[in-house]
């Protein structure tokens, strides 16, 4: 059974600050309980199936220009983007 | 009705009437602009409305085309909407999220690209789910869309902006994405027809991305006829998307459409039947009944994997939606937030926690389901279920059946409200939805029924990967054996 401690954790680690924890982390115990139900599959012993692309298939890695970022940023200033200082 | 009685033509009958000149473009498109300003304030289908003089100056373009003998494209100025996930320059695209306001797309989706090329005049811009993550549009952050056949329930989701447009006469046809069912569910609680292509069939570039192995762009339409003449404008190879399929079958999948079901072999999913409503159950075996009164047999069948399918696919797309919602740090576009004060760090975390509940809760969850110590027990399981899942659909197909079919969606639709409180009850709504998406197969929802309390049934009818012609010649010979369905209230 996992625990709310463990899922505050894990909201931590993908950055979102959980303001109402029964809206968030309540749930999110629920819904994760429900997955548990995957154990009762009968595929621990099943290979996983892949998909393999091969690099000759994928597009050349051009870079396409949309006209510069400055009108897709808010916070473009001296052909710099401003985000918050970094500790 | 108090709206012209023009817009309710189907799509194909749009294009003869165009063509024929029954009535201009320019006409067809006027009206459904009125449509659009009277109906709004009581379905909120759309979200971004596209400039009327210049959507008429384009229909005027196409009304002088056919005029000349121009070739006008196999839409003919025919009003489309696109679910607001898909990309079209210049306008804006918000993915039912205030995380994405002030978005204006720089580039045309392949599918938009494809719809303007054949002359399809794209009015509006979709509700839909936050991040198409939901299945009533409850979720959207600007209000739900409410569904034409009684206003109180859920129009389903995550396409629901959709559904209501097409159901409602605010467009022709529309584009929405289905990732477990979003395109087929609303189709069905909406009463119109849903087609989620087998996957790779239609290029999800310009898709703002959710569960990019699962997901596909499909047809929103009246008629099985007018999903298959979008679907055709919209599917084939793009080198944009590595995903889409090489040997894509020639384009027209009206060809044949009206081939008729004799001696096709259908399956009657036990697991997808089982439990279902009363009336959606009553729905499904009248159908299957139809459809052996027009030459091909139904038997039942049993999928054990379908039981997990649920877990599976919400493991496996809240794991790729964590991933792929680690991109937005509200730096280009977003939530009024200014930077002072914050570190890195807590400022992505304060943007973000103002997401809305669902899309916060799948992602903490693809977190939890994919970080080391949990990701063998979740995700690596889910794959292996969905792979397992996937055996067990391709050797129906092989050894027995044509066509798996089922009710679209368990239960009737049910009131706004009355389960967002509970998500996993609603995880339950996609059960028979689910496996196609995780199978890649392609699936289609056919209005089928009304309730006795008025409300829309919709039957699911799923085929073998790269068969979509197939499944358009049954799901065509279903919505011509259906008993007559009422007309949308208004």
């Amino acid at each position: 059974m996992v625990t709310e401690e463990e899922i505050e954790s894990v909201s931590k680690l993908v950055r979102i600050k959980v303001a109402d924890h029964r809206e968030h982390i309540e749930k999110v115990r629920d819904m994760i309980n429900f997955f548990e139900m995957l154990d009762s599959a009968g595929v621990e012993d099943d290979e996983l199936v892949m998909d393999d692309v091969p690099v000759s298939r994928l597009r050349e890695d051009a870079h396409e220009s949309f006209g510069g970022l400055s009108g897709y940023v808010r916070e473009y200033r001296d052909g710099y983007v401003r985000v918050p200082k970094m500790d | 009705m108090n709206h012209s009685s023009i817009i309710r033509a189907s799509a194909l009958e749009y294009v003869r009437g165009v063509t024929s000149g029954e009535f201009t473009a320019e006409e067809f498109l006027s009206e459904t602009l009125s449509r659009i300003e009277e109906a709004e304030a009581r379905y909120n289908a759309y979200l971004h409305v596209e400039d009327g003089q210049k959507l008429l100056a384009r229909a005027r373009e196409i009304d002088r085309g056919i005029k000349s003998g121009q070739k006008v494209g196999l839409l003919a100025g025919m009003p489309v909407s696109i679910k607001d996930n898909i990309c079209m320059r210049g306008s804006r695209t918000t993915c039912g999220s205030r995380m994405l306001e002030g978005f204006v797309a720089p580039y045309d989706a392949t599918a938009v690209s494809r719809l303007n090329a054949e002359g399809g005049i794209i009015v509006a811009k979709a509700n839909m789910d936050e991040f198409a993550m939901g299945l009533t549009t409850e979720f959207s952050a600007y209000g739900p869309s409410r569904n034409p056949w009684n206003t109180g329930y859920v129009p389903g989701g995550s396409s629901g902006g959709s559904a209501v447009a097409a159901a409602a006469f605010e467009c022709v046809a529309s584009l929405g994405s289905d990732t477990g069912g979003s395109v087929r569910n609303p189709a069905s609680f909406c009463s119109v027809v849903g087609y989620k292509p087998t996957y790779g069939l239609v290029s999800r570039h310009g898709l703002v991305s959710y569960a990019n192995s699962i997901e596909q762009i499909g047809p929103i339409a009246r008629t099985v006829s007018d999903a298959a003449l979008v679907l055709g404008v919209i599917a084939g190879r793009d080198e944009h998307d590595d995903t889409t399929a090489d040997a894509t079958p020639a384009t027209d999948y009206l060809e044949g459409i009206e081939g008729g079901v004799e001696g096709m072999r259908v399956g009657i999913v036990d697991e997808m039947t089982e439990g279902a409503d009363p009336e959606v159950a009553r729905a499904a075996e009248r159908a299957a009944g139809n459809l052996e009164a027009a030459g091909a047999s139904c038997e039942r069948v049993s999928l054990d994997m379908v039981g997990y399918s649920v877990p599976s696919y919400y493991t496996i797309t809240a794991a790729e939606a964590a991933s792929n919602l680690a991109r937005y740090d509200n730096l280009r576009y977003g939530y009024d937030l200014p930077l002072d004060g914050y570190e890195f760090n807590s400022y992505v975390a304060e943007a973000r926690g103002r997401f809305g509940p669902e899309v916060t809760r799948r992602m903490i969850l693809g977190g939890y389901v994919s970080s080391a110590g949990h990701a063998g027990r979740y995700y690596l399981k889910a794959l292996k279920v969905r792979a397992k899942l996937t055996r067990e659909v391709a050797d129906a197909f092989a050894s027995s059946y044509d066509i798996l079919m089922a009710p679209t969606v368990p239960i009737l639709p049910f009131r706004i409200g009355e389960k967002t409180d509970d998500p996993v009850s609603l995880f339950m709504v996609d059960l028979n939805t689910v496996t196609a998406n995780l199978t890649r197969r392609p699936a289609v929802s056919v209005p089928y029924a009304v309730s006795a309390g008025g409300l829309p049934i919709g039957i699911q009818m799923m085929a073998d990967s790269m068969q979509d012609r197939t499944l358009l010649r049954a799901a065509r010979a279903l919505e011509m054996r259906r008993p007559p369905l009422p007309e949308v209230p208004d």
